[in-house]
């Protein structure tokens, strides 16, 4: 690049802003982190701080133990993503790849189906109700599967694209003449090819089903509900547990609110959860940027 | 890969045998009538049992079957209304004067009036009459009132052993001004330490202290307790509530109170454990638990105990629209107001697994041996949810074997505020109460912890409550209790 005077005023401004921005979304998580190996009576009495006076182990030590409920919520979370992934990216990809077909019957009709969903949808309710009582997914894994995150339009249309531009339509009838079918097509040709937009959207679906807490608000209930909760619905019922107890305008409301968690194993529990998602980013980083700028043309 | 292919494996397993164990309860034998029941609380883990042993009572002498559902603390709310909207089994659950008004004009529970005339023999028994059918607007018994404490006295909880330490005669308090010379005293020895600990959106010096009849908390106000006037004011207006505010102001300008009062989310409980905190204003009762934290500690009352308009609607059990049969869910809710039984059962689970007499006499119950607070199956500790806990035994330890009594005098002797029975129905004024709502929210803590001037913000307060319509549902207030004290005086 040039070396004039205004590129390197921009090259200073560039970087001060990005360094603000990696420092804007780092801090809290490091925050997170020093309050979850601070020691309790240190927090509450000084607040959190990025440089704790008394250091302590005990919020580890304390999942360790008696984390049972967390180890279950954990599995939970790690089944959910796992197997809502996989289903979620064969599902994709199953209707992505006729859509992106040019000869496919009532191509139209189909394209509009799935667009209308992007635009319309029947609101909390109705679809709670219909969850609820038609499909009866209620307190069952399946709530924490299904609704939302299941399929998503936005990411069908994405694929489309990606398997319209990327993959030659000459490749594809070369296989026809070879005598393949399409399922042989679709698993052995489309599927490898379209790596990169696989899995960019699986990490979005991994994303969403790990991080995901409002299915085991609404779907969960009871004991039944809440031996299947997700690490996310723990981490939620603990805190808004903890808000609402600490408003409780009833007698003994300060008594439940003593038993709960105290604060550092509540930021324990919340950093033992970001884990996973952190650890497998970078490795799927480099497909990560490739199936985002290759799916951005929409047609 | 492999790591996350295992946790799958054992994750599915671990779920397909839960689902095979669900299935094979809710298979079992229906001839009894079910009735669902929810509360908030913790999961108990021993809890199947316990229903078990419940439902053999119910079954012999109800031919009904009770199916607890506890449900998060957080989240309570909005479950029960998604379930209101479906056609879900629930017949019985807990809610307060706040969401009854929202609940009856959406047809979404039960009037209970007829049914606790029919029905509620235990109920008027242990309530009495008056207060059995007390929680109603405009007629509509929304729920039948659990047996607890009927408001509170406003109280200086303080920490014993410094109460010791410093000699402080804790006789000698008897209002808001006696606290400032043990707090000089204190702070002169510990001068590290909150003097006075404030938080939340209720737990704040002010709102604590009280000293008004809220009538539900919508708008107006009855000043010093609803006990003279019956005129409605705005609270912020009222001589009374400066000349408090003025008070904590001084103390938080002196620094008494904790400096991030008006943002803290930390429960009074959590915060003394930390033993940096001398005292906090309490809603005091006889079954007030007397620890704080890991600290012993004293009470003295700052105001007196008064029974304001919405006092005993504030916990109540109500029937939802959603019930096959709300005759017999009331049935089931009168039988356990009558059996002691039951009561504990539920809140304290099974004698000799859950919990021991200690003094069969007085009726003090306590953990087995090698059970305690970590490992119980089921505690539930809960009475104040549950319809009568003045019949169950007493926890050993935490309350005087005859709290009960003394509760009931406690509640009988108390001064009525003039509204007493009086129930503000809000129908016509939603919007306006949202607003005011969100003016409180924006001024109350920060004026009420004592961190702002008062002089400065209350003007500011008043005027932007004027603005979100509160003079509209003063007059409304006002209108609904003449009427209703015309129909009460002779």
């Amino acid at each position: 690049m040039l070396n004039t005077r205004e590129n390197r005023v921009f090259q200073t401004t560039a970087h001060i802003v990005m360094m603000l921005v990696v420092l804007i979304s780092v801090l809290p998580f490091l925050l997170v982190f020093m309050s979850s190996i601070t020691e309790e009576n240190s927090l509450i009495v000084h607040g959190y701080s990025l440089f704790p006076q008394k250091f302590s182990l005990y919020a580890y030590e304390y999942i360790a133990q008696k984390g049972d409920k967390i180890l279950r919520a954990y599995g939970i979370t790690l089944f959910i993503t796992v197997v809502g992934t996989l289903v979620n990216l064969l599902l994709t990809a199953l209707l992505a790849y006729p859509l992106s077909r040019r000869d496919l019957p009532g191509k139209k009709f189909f394209s509009f189906y799935v667009i209308f969903t992007m635009l319309f949808n029947g609101g909390l309710v109705p679809t709670y109700l219909m969850y609820a009582n038609t499909f009866h997914i209620k307190n069952t894994i399946f709530a924490l599967l299904i609704p939302t995150l299941l399929l998503s339009a936005m990411n069908v249309l994405l694929m489309r694209t990606y398997f319209r531009t990327s993959i030659p339509e000459a490749l594809i009838e070369a296989a026809e003449i070879d005598g393949a079918g399409q399922f042989n097509i679709f698993f052995s040709i489309i599927v490898p090819l379209g790596k990169p937009i696989l899995v960019t959207l699986g990490l979005f679906a991994a994303l969403g089903y790990w991080n995901d807490w409002t299915n085991g608000l609404y779907y969960l209930t009871g004991t039944k509900g809440e031996d299947l909760y997700s690490i996310q619905n723990f981490l939620n019922k603990l805190i808004t547990d903890i808000q609402y107890l600490a408003n409780a305008q009833f007698s003994g409301g300060g008594a439940q609110a003593a038993k709960m968690p105290s604060v550092s194993i509540r930021m324990a529990i919340a950093f033992v959860a970001m884990i996973p998602i952190l650890v497998l980013f970078p490795f799927l980083q480099k497909y990560f940027e490739k199936g985002i700028t290759l799916g951005a043309v929409k047609e | 890969m492999v790591l996350s292919t295992m946790l799958t494996l054992t994750a599915l397993t671990g779920c397909g045998g839960n689902k095979e164990a669900s299935g094979n309860n809710t298979g079992a034998k229906d001839t009894a009538h079910k009735v669902v029941m929810a509360i908030s609380g913790e999961q108990q883990p021993g809890q199947e049992r316990v229903m078990a042993e419940v439902n053999k009572i119910l079954k012999k002498d109800l031919n009904m079957e009770l199916e607890l559902m506890i449900l998060p603390w957080g989240s309570t709310d909005q479950q029960i209304q998604l379930m209101l909207t479906g056609t879900e089994p629930l017949d019985l659950f807990r809610l307060g004067s706040g969401e009854a008004a929202g609940y009856i004009s959406s047809g979404k529970i039960e009037d209970l009036g007829p049914l606790i005339d029919k029905y509620g023999k235990n109920i008027k028994e242990a309530l009495g009459e008056e207060i059995a059918k007390s929680a109603n607007i405009n007629g509509f018994v929304y729920g039948v009132p659990t047996n607890i404490e009927r408001d509170s006295t406003p109280s200086i909880e303080m920490r014993k052993d410094l109460v010791e330490k410093y000699d402080i005669d804790i006789t000698q308090i008897k209002s808001l001004e006696d606290l400032e010379p043990i707090f000089n005293k204190v702070k002169a020895g510990e001068p590290n330490m909150t003097m006075l600990f404030g938080a939340g959106g209720v737990n704040q010096p002010a709102t604590r202290y009280g000293g008004f009849d809220s009538l539900g908390g919508f708008g107006g106000v009855l000043a010093n307790d609803g006990l003279e006037s019956t005129k409605v004011e705005i609270r912020p207006a009222t001589e009374q509530y400066k000349a408090s505010l003025d008070i904590f102001h001084d103390w938080y300008k002196k620094g008494y109170i904790n400096k991030d009062a008006p943002t803290s989310q930390d429960e009074p409980s959590v915060v003394m454990k930390a033993g940096n905190t001398f005292s906090t204003i309490v809603g005091w009762h006889p079954a007030y638990q007397n620890k704080e934290g890991n600290y012993d500690v004293v009470f003295a009352p700052l105001r007196e105990h008064v029974l304001h308009s919405g006092s005993s609607g504030y916990v109540t059990l109500g029937i939802a629209r959603n019930s096959k049969d709300p005759d017999k869910a009331m049935q089931l809710l009168d039988y356990i107001y009558g059996s002691p039984e039951v009561m504990n059962l539920l809140n304290w689970g099974m004698e000799g697994t859950d919990y021991v007499y200690i003094d069969k006499e007085n009726n003090t119950i306590g953990y087995p041996e090698g059970v305690n607070d970590s490992n119980a199956e089921y505690h539930l500790n809960l009475g104040w949810q549950l319809p009568n806990q003045f019949i169950a035994s007493v926890w050993e330890g935490s309350q005087p074997a005859d709290v009960w009594d003394r509760m009931k005098e406690f509640n009988d002797k108390a001064p009525k505020s003039k509204a007493f029975g009086f129930m503000f129905d809000p129908k016509g004024y939603e919007a306006e109460i949202t607003a005011i709502s969100n003016v409180n929210e924006q001024y109350s803590r920060s004026l009420e912890s004592g961190s702002v001037d008062p002089d400065e913000y209350l003007p500011k307060y008043v005027e932007a409550l004027k603005k979100a319509g509160i003079e509209k549902v003063i007059a409304a207030q006002q209108k609904q209790l003449d009427e209703f004290l015309a129909t009460k005086q002779p």
